[in-house]
């Protein structure tokens, strides 16, 4: 059985060997053989599901009224302040490409449950969460 | 001084003259061997005939390439390729190492067969010369094998009709080693059209079984269950066998590496993403020599030290090198290339 690639190259499943369309190639032409019997390729597989990209997430959210909303927070809340300290400590080793998933989703979640936040604000959040293709991990 | 006058030397007992010398001087000569090795290099068309270089593995029972250039033909009769390993001084003919066994299953019908077959590049070669075969051989019993040359003008466009049986003939193997020999003469190519895929050939093949469909090409030999022996195969010009041609292992390397390459020493590279955010990571392998045709490629790796995966967002190969990627690599990760293979066989 074979797939289509999104490349040049067709894929042999049995050993994931990549085929390139060259005449002089005998795979190729056991392929062209295999497509004269009536056969089908399988249609090329869909592009992986983008990487979790944490320098991304973290420009749009500089940029964000909800950045800015937490540091005026931060500024008159112990509590927001310690929180806040946190999540950029997470972000931080997630952009050098040690991501605690479920310790940055629980430092989300106490910073939405104790600081005060617009709707506006959270629709902001979760755009900066998909800029870093981070919408499909983390939920507000 | 004097000079002797004649037209041919010719030993008594002989068929034909050693040396036949000509009106204008020259003469041809069938020389055998000179101090008792090869005449010249690369007399020897077949690539790996001393069965040293095994890249694929040692052992194989498909219909499939197995020891390197050698094709394990079988079409019902079940066979089984495999590396024989001889102690030094031990194996047969002249200093091998290695020998190839075919252990043969034989299943009646008139389209089974098994043969060991090499594909040789270009079907003009030896076109309208008489070569000769040679190898050494024996088997589980006293059994009859048979020998024989194809000429494959290609595919792609019209080419040429196929030309089988030639030199096709038929003898018995004993149980111990010994040299066997075969003459033949390959046709012309003359008026011939080759395909347009550039995969044009000539075959030779060592026939162990045959159903009645191959009797042109095996002088009928017939079908048969057994184990068969072979050793230092040589197909080069002229009427004579001359020794077995051994040629540096560099270089019979490299020969076989124009059509399989393989590397398997595991963290053959390794690249990690230091970019601030996700990305590609590229691989560029360069093959030690220049392929055939574009190969076919298999490539593993695994990113972090983790799994294994085949399976590559791109994967560019050429005659001369390959460019591999994998997408969505997070900073600070690393992929490991740790095995490619490339095939261009005919």
């Amino acid at each position: 059985m074979y797939q289509l690639t999104s490349g040049d190259t067709i894929l042999r499943l049995e050993d994931n060997a990549y085929i390139p369309q060259a005449p002089g190639n005998r795979d190729f032409r056991l392929y062209l053989d295999w497509l004269e019997e009536g056969n089908t390729p399988l249609p090329a597989a869909p592009p992986p599901p983008p990487a979790p990209d944490y320098l991304a997430f973290w420009d749009a959210l500089m940029v964000s009224t909800v950045y800015a909303s937490i540091r005026e927070q931060s500024f008159v809340s112990l509590p927001m302040n310690t929180l806040a300290t946190e999540f950029i400590a997470l972000i931080g080793d997630a952009k050098a490409g040690r991501a605690n998933e479920a310790a940055i989703q629980a430092s989300m979640d106490a910073i939405l449950a104790t600081g005060t936040f617009t709707e506006e604000q959270l629709v902001e959040l979760g755009a900066a969460l998909a800029a870093g293709n981070l919408d499909g991990i983390y939920t507000l | 001084m004097s000079t002797l006058r004649a037209t041919n030397f010719q030993h008594a007992s002989a068929t034909n003259p050693a040396i036949v010398l000509a009106t204008d001087g020259s003469a041809t000569a069938n020389v055998s061997a000179i101090n008792g090795g090869p005449l010249a290099g690369f007399r020897n068309a077949i690539i790996n005939g001393n069965f040293d270089i095994w890249q694929r593995g040692t052992s194989f029972t498909g219909n499939e390439y197995g020891a390197d250039r050698w094709v394990n033909v079988r079409t019902g009769t079940t066979c089984t390729m495999a590396r024989i390993s001889w102690a030094l001084g031990a194996a047969p003919g002249e200093n091998g190492a290695f020998s190839c066994r075919l252990t043969v299953g034989s299943v009646a019908g008139a389209g089974n067969a098994s043969n060991l077959s090499q594909r040789i590049e270009g079907v003009s070669t030896f076109a309208g010369q008489q070569v000769t075969i040679s190898f050494w051989a024996k088997a589980d019993a006293s059994k009859p094998i048979a020998v024989d040359l194809q000429q494959f003008f290609g595919s792609g466009g019209s080419p040429s009709a196929t030309v089988d049986g030639i030199g096709a003939t038929k003898f018995t193997i004993s149980t111990t080693w010994t040299k066997y020999t075969v003459t033949a003469t390959i046709p012309s190519v003359s008026g011939k059209t080759l395909g347009s895929d550039g995969n044009d050939r000539i075959t030779l093949r060592i026939w162990f079984d045959a159903g009645s469909n191959f009797n042109s090409s095996t002088n009928t030999l017939g079908q048969q269950s057994g184990t068969f022996d072979i050793s230092q195969v040589q197909l080069e010009p002229g009427p004579v066998a001359t020794p077995f041609e051994r040629r540096p292992i560099g270089t019979e390397l490299a020969l076989c590496q124009r059509y399989y390459f393989r590397n398997n020493n595991s963290n053959l590279s390794r690249t990690r993403n230091y970019a601030a955010g996700s990305a590609d990571v590229f691989f560029f392998y360069a093959w030690p020599v220049t392929l055939r045709a574009t190969p076919t490629v298999t490539a593993a790796g695994d990113i972090n030290d983790g799994a294994s995966f085949t399976t590559w967002d791109i994967n560019i190969p050429s005659k001369e090198n390959l460019l591999l990627a994998k997408s969505n690599i997070s900073t600070l990760q690393f992929v490991d290339l740790n095995e490619v293979t490339a095939s261009a066989e005919l």
